[in-house]
């Protein structure tokens, strides 16, 4: 074992240390060793290949230039199948290759997997996937293989860190704030507050925070479908945990701003669906055309009673369509909310027979 | 999304060539390295719309995921906003016209030819960047000013749509003196490559 972490012998394995690959990928390491802090990395386009390193260090991030990535990324991926089979004496080698590889393309999952059989046999640190994961998803926020690298890795070890739900939330903010309807972000989120109520129990400060994030991140992002269906998914952890509520009703009523009146945790939950409906009805009345706002709606009105104020609310909505048409001519987004409509109505007499 | 990139305030002399007074930028969403490109390209928009936009007139032009909107005053004194598609066209020109009276009101009109060194003092479109990101905060704005529903505001879906006859956005690009050679490249490859990958 001593032997095989001589850096000599390490050398030795190697077809030519000192050819161009090995240098950039050495380059890659060594920054990403010295910086555990990295927040980006990224692929910059540059016209032609100066006689320097591309590999570019500014302040937390970590570039690569484009004109060496196709060498970098066949060299290594060739190279990391060929020493797979020897993956128990070349390790150190595979997981040089591994890493470098998948940090230029994060999509292949077979380098992941070959990860994971280094981590499970203790010749891989998790702290360095952790990382890894990190940077990939900094370039492709939507990188599925990556986020599901993480998931595995959490359920290995969520104990090592003690705030790896803050860092896992922090993380899935800055995702779905990079790219727009980011759905893999938000089902990650949903891992994580899964696994942290199984962890250490249902708990509504956790809860409420994360309520309001949603409230804040929705208002702004009218069309972002997974955001909504985040905001669903939290409604529902509260209507499944209503036993524990009852038991903490002073902290519910407090962490919701006291709404007045509610005394037990359905009546908390109803109140809840109905601060949603109003305030999805302003959201549909002065923003024209968003059909999420529409289904979100109707599962608002699912998950509670529907009342004969709704056909109010589609009149509104007629009214005010009328008194907006002449201005929504120009933008041809009129005729789409007017779609919309009919099918809320038809949606609600199908639900009520 | 319902989001602001940037807002621009320029100035159009007499030959119409444009010259960029005064701008704000709101970039967080975009990564670190890309940052200073996707500025460039922003400023570099804002001239080639203020160049074809005809005087006393609004135009809303999609470009990608983007939608810049223009408003060219009689006098030359021109705003461009970048934001993205969710953004209310209506709010957005409502929002420009203030802009324009506010700026108009603080900087002499004297200085406005004589460019960007004049008008740094002028700090206000920082504020309203970060103000009108929620659109809300604009609606009280917009009721007082319903005139603007009788203004026809032209729609294009692309850029090229903007250009006059013969002109390709690439061509303009390439000569194109206010971006660096990254940005260059940078524009090359995004067009070569659709950097999210599936499940759009």
């Amino acid at each position: 074992m001593q032997a095989q972490r001589d850096p000599s012998a390490y050398w030795k394995m190697a077809h030519d240390p000192y050819c161009l690959e090995e240098r950039i990928i050495s380059d890659l390491e060594a920054i990403m060793k010295k910086d555990p802090l990295l927040e980006e990395f990224d692929v910059i386009p540059v016209t032609e290949a100066k006689n320097r390193s591309p590999v570019i260090h500014i302040s937390h991030n970590l570039g690569i230039e484009v004109w060496c990535i196709k060498t970098v990324f066949m060299y290594c991926y060739e190279n990391s199948f060929k020493l797979e089979p020897l993956w128990k004496k070349e390790y150190l080698r595979l997981e040089r290759y591994t890493k470098a590889a998948l940090l230029l393309n994060a999509n292949i999952t077979t380098l992941w997997n070959i990860r994971k059989k280094l981590i499970v046999n203790h010749f891989l640190d998790i702290d360095c996937d952790f990382l890894l994961t990190k940077l990939a998803l900094s370039q492709k926020p939507k990188c599925f293989e990556a986020l599901s690298h993480r998931r595995w890795l959490l359920q290995q070890a969520s104990s090592s860190n003690p705030h790896w739900v803050e860092t896992e939330l922090s993380l899935c903010d800055r995702l779905s704030s990079r790219m727009k309807c980011n759905y893999h972000a938000w089902s990650h989120r949903q891992f994580v507050f899964s696994q942290a109520i199984k962890q250490q129990g249902f708990s509504l400060t956790l809860w409420a925070s994360e309520y309001e994030v949603s409230d804040v991140w929705t208002k702004f992002h009218l069309s972002d479908h997974s955001g909504w269906h985040y905001r669903k998914f939290l409604l529902d952890q509260f209507r499944k945990n209503l036993d524990y509520i009852e038991q903490h009703m002073d902290v519910a009523r407090k962490l919701l701003n006291n709404i007045p009146g509610t005394t037990t945790p359905t009546q908390l939950y109803m109140e809840l669906l109905n601060e949603e409906l109003q305030k999805n009805e302003d959201l549909i009345l002065s923003f024209n055309a968003h059909e999420t706002l529409w289904y979100y709606r109707r599962f608002l009105l699912q998950a509670g009673t529907i009342s004969h104020a709704e056909n109010h609310f589609l009149e509104k909505c007629c009214n005010s369509h009328k008194s907006n048409s002449k201005r929504a001519a120009a933008t041809g987004v009129d005729g789409v909310q007017m779609r919309y409509i009919e099918h809320h109505r038809r949606w609600l007499s199908d639900f009520c027979v | 999304m319902v989001r602001l990139y940037s807002l621009a305030v320029l100035h159009r002399n007499e030959q119409g060539s444009p010259q960029l007074l005064k701008a704000a930028y709101d970039l967080s969403s975009f990564g670190f390295f890309q940052r200073s490109s996707v500025q460039e390209f922003m400023a570099f928009t804002a001239k080639i719309l203020t160049e074809r936009t005809n005087a006393a007139s609004r135009q809303s032009v999609k470009q990608g995921e983007y939608m810049c909107h223009i408003y060219v005053r009689g006098d030359g004194l021109c705003c461009v906003l970048t934001a993205d598609h969710e953004y209310p066209q209506r709010v957005a020109h409502t929002l420009l016209t203030k802009v324009l009276d506010d700026f108009a009101a603080r900087v002499e009109s004297s200085l406005w030819s004589e460019g960007n060194a004049a008008c740094t003092a002028y700090s206000g479109l920082e504020a309203s960047l970060a103000k009108y990101q929620n659109p809300r905060e604009a609606d009280a704005l917009t009721k007082v000013q319903e005139e603007l529903d009788e203004t026809k505001i032209i729609l294009h879906n692309t850029i090229e749509a903007v250009l006059q006859r013969g002109e390709k956005l690439d061509d303009l690009v390439s000569k194109s003196q206010g971006l660096s050679d990254a940005s260059k490249m940078f524009y090359k490859t995004a067009r070569k490559t659709n950097s999210c990958c599936n499940f759009g």
